[in-house]
C-alpha cells in the first residue's frame, strides 16, 4: 500500500475550481456551497431492534440508530437512515478502521459493515433560499414544516442519486457518488445564480 | 407523475422507482415433469391485464427495497402495497390474484410440492 505521505489525499472535487456569481438585487439571500471532504463513511447492515448494536452505535456516535428518513448528528459523527436494515455512519477522516473494528469484534449477531468513504463526496449548502433552490431539481417536499432539521432522504437531484440531509432551517448536506460530484456542483451553482452563489472548494 | 407509497420511506415520486413486472411467478420445482412449452409459461409468458395487476416494484433511488403492489392499469391507481413474499389483502387485489391466468398454468402447479410430500412446504 502506498502511504499517504507519498500519495496525498485527493477529494472528489479537487479538480473543480471556485465558482462565484454576485448577489443580484432582490435576492432572498446568498447561497454558499462548500465541499466537506475526507469524511469516513461506513455502510452498516443491522436489524433496527438489535439492542447491543444500538448501544454500541450510541457509544460510537452519541446516537442510537435513527428511524426512517432521519439522521442523527453529533459533532463530526452522524448516523443516517438508508433503509429498514441499513444505515450510513459518517465520521472524521481516519476513524473508519477503529469504528469497524469496534463493531466487528463486539459480537452483535447478524451485523455487517462496509467502508464506503471513497465512493461518496459531500457538499454543504447554506443560505436562506436553499430550500427553493434545491427544490428546482428534487421532487421531495422540502417545505420547512415537513423537511425539518434531522430529516434525511435518499432521492434524485437532477440526474444524480443523492442523500439529502437538513442540518438546519437553511442548511443542508448533500452526499453524492464521487463521480457525480462535479455534476452536482455545476447543477446546484447554476440553480443558485438567481440568488447569488459562492462555491468554495475545500 | 405518480406518487408511490414506499412501505419504508413513505410517498415518493415515481422517478425514484422501477417496476419489476408481474408478481407471484413461482419457479417450477427441480423435479418437475412439465413440457418445455409449459416451462415457458414460467420463464417467458407475462400477463398484461386491463384493470388490477399485481406487480413487483423497487424503490431504486431510495431505500432500494422491493415490494409488491396491486395497480389498476387503466387508472394507474395503487390499490394496495404489500410485502414481498406475502399475498394481497384487499378484495380487488385478492380477486385479481385468484382470477389471474397464471393460477391455472401447469408451470405454477409444478411449483408446488406434490401432495404426498406435504409438510416440506415450498410456498409460491
Ligand atoms: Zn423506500
Amino acid at each position: 500500500m502506498v502511504s499517504s505521505a507519498v500519495l496525498p489525499g485527493r477529494s472528489a472535487l479537487s479538480q473543480v475550481a471556485a465558482i462565484q456569481h454576485p448577489v443580484p438585487k432582490g435576492s432572498a439571500g446568498k447561497i454558499t456551497i462548500k465541499e466537506a471532504p475526507f469524511h469516513d463513511l461506513i455502510n452498516l447492515r443491522c436489524q433496527p431492534d438489535n439492542k447491543m448494536a444500538n448501544a454500541l452505535i450510541k457509544k460510537l456516535t452519541s446516537h442510537s440508530l435513527p428511524s426512517a428518513n432521519q439522521a442523527a448528528q453529533a459533532g463530526d459523527r452522524a448516523v443516517i437512515w438508508l433503509g429498514p436494515d441499513e444505515w450510513l455512519i459518517m465520521a472524521e477522516a481516519g476513524a473508519a478502521n477503529t469504528i469497524m473494528a469496534n463493531i466487528e469484534t463486539a459480537n452483535l449477531g447478524h451485523v455487517a459493515t462496509t467502508e464506503v468513504s471513497n465512493a461518496y463526496g459531500i457538499l454543504t449548502v447554506n443560505g436562506k433560499p436553499s430550500r427553493q433552490m434545491l427544490a428546482k431539481h428534487c421532487a421531495i417536499d422540502l417545505d420547512a414544516g415537513v423537511f425539518t432539521s434531522g430529516t434525511a432522504v435518499q432521492t434524485i437531484m437532477g440526474h444524480a442519486g443523492i442523500i439529502l440531509i437538513a442540518t438546519d432551517e437553511n442548511s443542508f448536506t448533500v452526499i453524492g457518488r464521487s463521480s457525480f460530484m462535479p455534476y452536482l456542483v455545476a447543477l446546484l451553482t447554476d440553480a443558485s445564480i438567481e440568488y447569488g452563489v459562492e462555491y468554495r472548494p475545500a | 407523475m405518480l406518487l408511490i407509497d414506499c412501505p419504508h420511506c413513505g410517498a415518493r415520486d415515481e422517478t425514484e422507482f422501477a417496476c419489476g413486472g408481474e408478481a407471484h411467478i413461482a419457479r417450477p420445482l427441480a423435479e418437475n415433469t412439465i413440457s418445455d412449452a409449459e416451462f415457458a409459461e414460467y420463464l417467458f409468458w407475462r400477463d398484461n391485464p386491463k384493470g388490477v395487476f399485481l406487480e413487483r416494484w423497487c424503490h431504486t433511488a431510495g431505500c432500494r427495497r422491493w415490494f409488491n403492489a396491486a395497480r389498476d392499469t387503466v387508472t394507474h391507481e395503487f390499490i394496495e402495497i404489500y410485502a414481498m413474499g406475502s399475498l394481497p389483502k384487499s378484495k380487488a387485489a385478492k380477486d385479481a390474484y385468484a382470477s389471474a391466468w397464471r393460477r391455472q398454468t401447469a408451470s405454477e402447479k409444478a411449483a408446488k410440492p406434490a401432495q404426498k410430500t406435504s409438510g416440506k412446504g415450498a410456498k409460491s
